[in-house]
């Protein structure tokens, strides 16, 4: 019986050892300030839209996304879509084809990581 | 006792066999994992009912639980390696694992798959290589960069403007002159009080980024002395000044990793006791 429990114990533990192993794996996440905004996209299998806060900074005051456009600080509660995008508002104020490029390049925005259960449809 | 060692090692043989796969799974879920960049909530539990709910109101903080599997959960915490990690005293500071400049082909979050990934999209370095240094967050000086001297960087007092953003879409709405206004923050203990200066954030925000409550909400920093409760444990929750410098979620400027950036106030020869300013 002991001989049982000490034979099941090691097993339990050299199990654990191994199912932790990916608790201790680092990976890369973008550059900082990259904010990865999936609220309509995966459901709709693109990609999700990743924003560089950098690039937009080196162009655009804060204040007038985050004051004229509407954009709120909080990630996930501004609920952009396509449809707002062609009328002007959000990105669409910018990425007309006037003061940036238009936004029918879709790759430039939908490039970050699906979630696993979520299909890409080619 | 030979056949206790022989069933050791089958096990172990076993369990090397059969799991070594599910790290390669866990690595891959991690470029793919869009709650860590994002932050809470875990939609995968979000019904798809739910999901398109318009999201009109600031979620309040019970959506934002951690319900994931406790050996995710571990990784989740362990978001930088100890060695590079400052200030690894307080579990509530947790840095982002990032290689700073990295281009977008290899930090792990835009997918390498697409062309437009490997040949259009601007890498940091070529965008940012001409701008004043920094030591933290994008490496940039975000303040000298528009002409303008900063707390943190005393020796440069003339630096020269190398970037013209726009300041305004909207003509309705003022341009806000940069409001040249310290305000000091009593910091308690011995920590030297915090000099927060607006001259470098007005030029970048508006007021009512800040002063103006968004829906319901209370603002950032409500405008008035001792009204704001600020402790660094809010701080690095993502309230007040976590909002931008500091949070999972929302971490946009410089972050917290520097103390003496912030607690530039001059050395205190008594510890300042709690209840001095703060309203609880």
């Amino acid at each position: 019986m002991r001989r049982i429990v000490f034979r099941t114990t090691i097993f339990i533990i050299t199990g654990l050892m191994f199912l932790t192993v990916p608790a201790f794996v680092e990976h890369l996440s973008a550059e900082y300030g990259d904010k990865v905004m999936d609220n309509f996209a995966s459901d709709s299998s693109m990609r999700p839209v990743v924003f560089p806060h950098w690039v937009h900074r080196i162009r655009v005051r804060c204040k007038v996304c985050h004051e004229d456009l509407g954009f709120r600080f909080m990630l996930g509660s501004n609920n952009i879509t396509m449809k707002d995008i062609a009328e002007g508002k959000y990105c669409g104020a910018c990425h007309n084809g006037k003061v940036a490029w238009p936004a029918y390049y879709c790759d430039r925005c939908h490039s970050g990581p699906m979630p696993p259960n979520k299909p890409l449809i080619p | 006792m030979d056949r206790t060692k022989g069933l050791i090692l089958c096990s172990l043989l076993t369990l090397l066999l059969i799991l070594s796969p599910l790290t390669l799974v866990a690595q891959q879920n991690g470029t793919r994992d869009v709650k860590k960049t994002k932050g809470e909530p875990n939609r995968l539990e979000v019904s798809t009912r739910e999901q398109f709910k318009p999201r009109s109101y600031m979620p309040d903080e019970g959506v934002f639980t951690d319900k994931g599997n406790p050996i995710f959960k571990a990784r989740r915490d362990k978001t930088a390696s100890s060695k590079n990690r400052l200030n690894s005293f307080n579990r509530l500071f947790k840095w982002q694992n990032i290689k700073p400049w990295a281009p977008p082909v290899e930090d792990g979050l835009h997918d390498p798959s697409l062309k437009v990934v490997k040949k259009e999209l601007l890498a940091p370095e070529e965008g940012m290589k001409n701008l004043y240094k920094d030591k933290y967050g994008n490496l940039v000086n975000w303040v000298n960069v528009l002409g303008l001297p900063s707390v943190s960087n005393p020796d440069l007092k003339k630096p020269e403007k190398q970037i013209n953003p726009i300041k305004r879409l909207d003509k309705s709405f003022p341009d806000m002159m940069v409001l040249n206004m310290n305000i000091e923050i009593p910091a308690v203990g011995m920590i030297n009080n915090v000099i927060f200066p607006h001259a470098g954030h007005t030029a970048w925000l508006s007021c009512s980024n800040c002063h103006v409550a968004q829906s319901f909400k209370q603002p950032i920093f409500v405008p008035k002395k001792g009204a704001n409760p600020i402790t660094m444990k809010a701080i690095a929750k993502g309230e007040f000044c976590g909002v931008c410098h500091s949070g999972e979620k929302e971490k946009v400027a410089f972050p917290i990793d520097d103390c003496a950036r912030c607690h530039s106030g001059p050395a205190k020869t008594k510890p300042t006791p709690i209840k001095a300013y703060m309203k609880r």
